[in-house]
């Protein structure tokens, strides 16, 4: 949690950052653990890391998107544990109504810099079809 | 048992998490908002804690995952090493299974 890999995004660009990663996973290019990986660094940061002090509103939001993040794949890894048949390979990623809700969050970010993000822009819609993300 | 005014930043984390505790080995844990599980199962929800020493320092943090009746049923240590998850039997809180 507090030493990785990932690249630290100050909390300005962090929902803009963090909605291409959902789109790049609703377009399977990256996987929902690495989705986690990243947002548990940026969480970290934000409450004990360099924006620890960061007390603004959009802060705050961020901090409760990114922990719903990695406590939903707690709880979605262990329902899987939980239900697998003995022997089954366990192949875990995040339902993309879930992206959609997060995205719809990141939206309501006060003051956030996400003017070329197109919420427009179909999510899923290999699997659900129709589910969007409505813009302003 | 400490003060827990006198730890560096403790201010700035009781306002940010969502509680703590001082325990007896003069170290405090802060536990993190509660997420309630977006899918329906054995686990109702969970939350990060953050265990702090008397000097501020983190000295560990985990995922603690709640069954319905708000009882720990899984840890899964984070730092400073992730030793993966924990199931606890909740009436007795002793391990029944490492995954």
């Amino acid at each position: 949690m507090v030493d990785s890999p990932h690249r630290l995004i100050t909390p300005q660009h962090l929902p803009q950052t963090l909605a291409q990663h959902l789109y790049q996973l609703a377009d399977h290019q990256i996987t929902s653990q690495t989705l986690v990986r990243w947002a548990e660094t940026q969480q970290w940061q934000l409450l004990e890391g360099a924006y620890k002090t960061d007390q603004t509103l959009a802060a705050h939001v961020l901090r409760e998107i990114l922990s719903d993040i990695v406590l939903q794949w707690e709880c979605l890894q262990a329902h899987h544990h939980d239900t697998a048949q003995a022997g089954q390979e366990l192949v875990v990623e995040f339902p993309n109504a879930w992206l959609t809700t997060w995205l719809q969050q990141i939206q309501s970010t006060p003051a956030n810099p996400m003017s070329n993000i197109n919420f427009n822009a179909p999510i899923g819609n290999v699997n659900t079809g129709n589910t969007t993300i409505q813009g302003d | 048992m400490i003060d827990p005014n006198t730890i560096p930043d403790h201010p700035r984390r009781a306002k940010t998490y969502d509680y703590f505790r001082i325990l007896s080995n003069q170290r405090i844990r802060y536990y993190g908002n509660y997420k309630a599980a977006k899918i329906s199962g054995k686990t109702a929800g969970a939350r990060l804690v953050v265990e702090v020493d008397f000097a501020g320092i983190v000295r560990r943090t985990w995922y603690e995952s709640y069954d319905s009746q708000n009882r720990v049923i899984r840890i899964h240590p984070k730092t400073p090493k992730d030793l993966g998850h924990v199931e606890l039997n909740p009436l007795t809180d002793k391990e029944t299974e490492r995954w």
